[in-house]
């Protein structure tokens, strides 16, 4: 019949589906429609609908954010035509920061996009938070590369939270990647001081990581893939208003080895989350959120590389076993004129380090609420809340002597005290800040009332005070204050008891900042904040001397400098300068100098290059200036110098960053190449000493470290 | 390499030149033991960081519990509590140590076998059963030495080596093997073996309860030597001597590598036999120790004849 048709000259349209979607995702474009001869056909929820006689017929499908994607279609045809649009280069967004509203009067914020990019970071969010100005720069590969010290304070005197409730450790062995992988966050803030009062229970600075709700209307899934690492993630909609997702990731070389001479047992992490998210309207969001990680190894407690056979196979092993899990459940609500957010947190944490004849139990339970509501007042804010959870304890030390060598690890067998505990205490927190606008100043007084049934004395009560002024040529101008509460940790007050000394207050802290940030012609992003914090009966731990308070004093000055083009460049510079000493020393977290440099370019469509730029002041050590012959265990004991009276040499770091894109129909490979060079003058990790304490060396690491990995998305 | 991140490990990092002083070798000037002798004295050795012999006598200055209880090699301890010491060289060096008051572990016997070793590991030279000898061994093999205490239960023996002498390997708890050779681990494998030929070693043997009941004996092994040896304690000496009366008179000079020598052993029937020297205990044999230990230096012991005790 069509034959007949055709002879006699007569067309015979037939319908043609023309599905459009996104190459490298395989979403659905928007805003899409299909050139034809006789002129454009608009697509509807990304489906053209076609006429076409039969025949071959040339095609163009485009949209505005697209290269016009020319197909053909043979007609008659019995399936849906399927056209995969690549994305257009983005367009030229400059991306200015400090013209996002905060409600602290000093933060800094990382985003996906910049950790995915930068060098040296692992895809790493909490990594990347080494570069910001303010927080010390510490040497990779070294004992303390994953403590995160901010303007001087020490790590325990900052917190650190996932959607507001805080996990007992961000780094597998405190060092390496965070146990949040990178594509399950959102973006994480750095409050480093003069916070306001949503936060307590903190006289540093504070990290605060959201979590990437599960969404999409399809299923998507990926995986990454490095030399130490494999994971991958997957998200599902379970209906219109219910998506289910789930990651894992595991390092993988203790598969292919089980012990060396330093290792009895291969180190290996894991972490895994879970969530499930429902939207039942747009101003709803619930979620179930479910976190767990786990690293363990088996160590020899000593150096056996020179010692010889019987003496290696008599050496103590330490095991070290680690895991926490949490439940958080959240939910958001929004109105016209209200916001409320709620999140209850469950966190268990256990801890176990153990020797021959001695071990070290630490087992952890954590319940946690926050709440904060919004009441939108015409232009100004009335913002309240309340924090707080319920702690429990238990602490099982068998030992009968002490053990530095595991000081890192177990620090509670390194101070050699037997312990057999279990404390527990309650702390909350209510708070409240207006957030008044007036003309181009927004001020925000606020006061929070703390308390910790572990402290005694009166509650803290914090006033803070943050202002921030809008000028003339996008010029603002900052500053806040205030005062800030810390409750001692349950370890230290059951330390504390056990040698006799009495329990410990509150630490104390008045943070005051002064920045300003002008963006340069609109583009170009300057910042310049000065910061002082004094510190009152600050904890300070020592394994010889144990348990003491102490005054203490930090000031500094930081300069930024940011640019940004959203999805094709970014580059951010800082140079930060501060001191910090506390009880009338220097303080070990003293860094007196920093530049960090990092800067990243999609230079062609598919291929990206970074550079990360790291140098900083080395940071206080206690040298070991001799040691004693114990002639019980014929072994010497050392004699510390002055307290944290030597430093390492200078440190820094060059990273460079190598990625190619593929897109594929439906998802997107990428191969990344990253080497990281560290100049021999500036490699060492840490000292170590002979047996006597005579001679000090220092470990080195890695001048050159090359890195390939791959990650995909579908 | 302790205190190495695991991380560090991952990535097949971290790396730190070997120090140079070993635990196991005598080197510098150092206490390479102390406690309290079977009289209820304070006693040391101390290396002279030089050899086998120290120039002048170092200085040794005792407490207890903080309290000073006097100076040099006879300073009777008065009671329980913790012992400390500063000794000091002739040259300058200083070091210090502490060690709880305890009787000291009865003197063990002394058994050496030569040993053929095939590998330097652990359970290789398990395997191999040696040859009971009294002195030396033959060239090309190696010395397997074994305390033999009268009741080992909680006691360990740490043992140091003259550095450059060759290379002690620990077996057990009491037994080791001696090789006259240098031999350098890297990482637990055997890096390095250069053979030092025939030849002596000295080492100390510090047995220890690990609460503070020190004893230390020196003992030698002697490679490839075809000439008689004599023994006077772990010490062996060149010559043939009659030692059936327990007692040889022999003159000690200050010459040669180990800074001293033992020369014209002879029979001897009492302690007049040889004379008594001032850094000497009266009473009893001379000690080969006294010298190694500091408490007869070469100023006083050399071209002097004494009387040791032999078998």
């Amino acid at each position: 019949m069509s034959v007949l048709l055709a002879l006699l000259g007569v067309a015979v349209a037939a319908p043609v589906d023309v599905v459009l979607r996104e190459r490298g995702t395989g979403d659905e474009v928007a805003d899409a429609w299909v050139l034809t001869p006789t002129g454009r056909v608009d697509a509807v929820a990304g489906v053209v609908h076609l006429d076409l006689p039969d025949g071959t017929h040339e095609l163009t499908a485009m949209t505005p954010l697209h290269a016009p994607t020319p197909f053909r279609v043979e007609v008659p045809r019995d399936t849906e035509v399927r056209v995969f649009l690549r994305a257009d280069l983005p367009p030229l967004e400059v991306v200015v920061e400090a013209r996002r509203p905060s409600p602290h009067a000093s933060r800094q914020i990382l985003d996906r996009e910049r950790v995915l990019q930068t060098p040296g970071a692992f895809n790493d969010p909490f990594r990347l938070i080494q570069s910001l100005p303010g927080v010390a720069v510490t040497r990779e590969f070294g004992p303390s590369v994953g403590q995160v010290a901010i303007r001087g304070a020490a790590p325990a005197e900052s917190r650190f939270f996932v959607d507001g409730i805080e996990l007992p450790y961000l780094y597998h062995f405190d060092q390496y990647a965070s146990v949040v992988p990178t594509h399950s966050l959102d973006e994480v803030a750095v409050y480093p001081s003069a916070f306001g009062p949503a936060y307590g229970d903190a006289v540093g600075g504070i990290v605060a990581a959201d979590t990437l709700p599960a969404e999409g209307d399809r299923i998507h899934g990926g995986a990454d893939v490095n030399f130490i690492m494999a994971g991958g993630h997957l998200s599902v909609p379970a209906s219109d208003t219910v998506t289910v997702g789930v990651s894992a990731r595991r390092s993988y070389l203790d598969l292919a080895s089980s012990s060396n001479d330093q290792y009895t047992v291969w180190p290996v992490f894991y972490d895994l989350t879970g969530r499930v998210d429902w939207k039942p309207t747009a101003d709803q969001h619930h979620r179930i959120v479910v976190l767990g990680a786990g690293d363990s190894y088996g160590r020899y407690a000593g150096d056996t590389a020179l010692l010889d056979p019987l003496e290696a196979s008599q050496e103590a092993v330490f095991d070290s076993d680690r895991d926490f899990q949490a439940v958080l459940v959240e939910t958001d609500f929004r109105a016209d004129r209200a916001r409320a957010e709620s999140v209850v947190g469950l966190v268990h944490d256990g801890w176990a380090g153990s020797l021959a004849d001695a071990s070290q139990l630490r087992d952890e339970l954590r319940v946690s609420l926050r709440h904060t509501q919004t009441l939108l007042l015409g232009a100004h804010e009335l913002v309240f809340g309340v924090d707080g959870h319920q702690q429990t304890v238990s602490l099982d030390v068998q030992t009968d002597r002490a053990w530095p060598e595991v000081g890192q690890e177990a620090p509670l067998l390194e101070r050699g005290v037997g312990l057999d505990e279990r404390r527990g205490r309650l702390h909350g927190g209510l708070w409240a800040e207006p957030r008044l606008v007036a003309g181009p100043a927004t001020i925000q007084p606020g006061l929070r009332l703390q308390g910790d049934t572990s402290v005694t004395g009166l509650p803290g009560l914090d006033p803070r005070l943050t202002v921030q002024l809008a000028m003339p040529g996008e010029l603002r101008l900052r500053a806040g204050g205030g005062r800030y509460h810390q409750a001692p940790p349950l370890d230290a007050q059951a330390l504390r008891a056990a040698a006799g000394q009495p329990e410990l207050g509150w630490t104390r802290a008045e943070h005051a900042v002064l920045g300003a940030d002008w963006a340069v012609a609109g583009r170009w992003e300057l910042g310049l904040e000065g910061w002082a914090r004094w510190q009152h009966d600050a904890v300070v731990d020592d394994p010889d001397d144990g348990l003491s308070v102490e005054e203490g004093r930090a000031v500094g000055l930081e300069l930024t400098s940011r640019y940004r083009l959203r999805e094709r460049f970014f580059s951010w510079a800082s140079v930060s300068l501060g001191r910090a000493r506390r009880g009338g020393q220097v303080s070990p977290w003293d860094q007196p100098y920093a530049f960090n440099l990092v800067t990243s370019w999609d230079f062609l469509p598919g291929w990206n290059v970074g550079l990360r730029w790291r140098y900083a002041a080395g940071t206080p050590y206690t040298q070991v200036v001799d040691g004693i012959y114990d002639g019980d265990q014929d072994r010497y004991l050392p004699v510390d110098g002055e307290p944290y009276g030597a430093r390492m040499a200078d440190y820094q770091k060059v990273d460079l960053h190598l990625q190619r894109d593929f897109d594929l129909r439906a998802g997107r490979i990428s191969l990344y190449f990253e080497l990281w060079w560290v100049p021999a003058a500036n490699n060492t990790l840490y000292p170590v000493y002979s047996f006597d304490y005579s001679e000090q060396a220092f470990v080195v690491g890695p001048p050159l470290v090359p890195l390939l990995g791959a990650r995909a998305d579908l | 390499m302790r205190g190495l991140a695991p991380t560090a490990l991952l990535l097949l990092a971290g790396c730190q030149e070997p120090f140079e002083r070993r635990r196991q070798d005598l080197g510098p000037f150092r206490i390479a033991a102390v406690g309290v002798d079977d009289r209820g004295v304070a006693s040391a050795a101390v290396y002279s960081g030089h050899g086998l012999a120290h120039a002048e006598a170092p200085t040794l200055t005792w407490s207890l519990d903080g309290e000073s209880i006097g100076d040099g090699y006879d300073v009777v301890v008065p009671g329980p509590g913790t012992l400390s010491l500063i000794a000091r060289s002739h040259d300058g060096f200083e070091e210090q140590a502490s060690v709880t008051v305890a009787v000291p572990p009865a003197a063990p016997a002394l058994e050496r076998e030569a040993v053929a070793l095939d590998g330097l590991g652990l359970e290789a030279r398990r395997a191999v059963q040696g040859s009971p000898v009294d002195t030396a061994v033959p060239e090309g093999q190696a010395t397997r030495l074994r305390l033999v205490p009268d009741d080992g239960e909680g006691l360990r023996t740490r043992w140091m080596t003259v550095e450059g002498e060759g290379t002690l390997l620990e077996l057990d708890t009491f037994e080791a093997d001696v090789l006259r050779e240098e031999v350098t681990f890297d990482d637990g494998e055997v890096a390095s073996r250069e053979d030092l030929g025939p030849g002596r070693t000295s080492h100390l043997a510090l047995v220890q309860d690990g609460a503070g009941s020190n004893g230390w004996w020196w003992v030698e092994t002697v490679v490839g030597q075809d000439a008689p040896l004599w023994r006077h304690e772990g010490w062996l000496f060149e010559g043939e001597v009659d030692v059936s009366t327990g007692l040889v008179a022999v003159t000690l000079l200050n010459q040669g590598d180990r800074l001293f020598e033992v020369l014209d052993p002879a029979p001897a029937v009492s302690l007049d036999d040889g004379e008594q020297l001032d850094c000497a205990i009266p009473g009893v044999p001379f000690r080969i120790a006294w010298i190694a230990e500091g408490r007869c230096p070469t100023g006083e012991f050399h071209g002097r004849r004494v009387v040791v005790s032999a078998w």
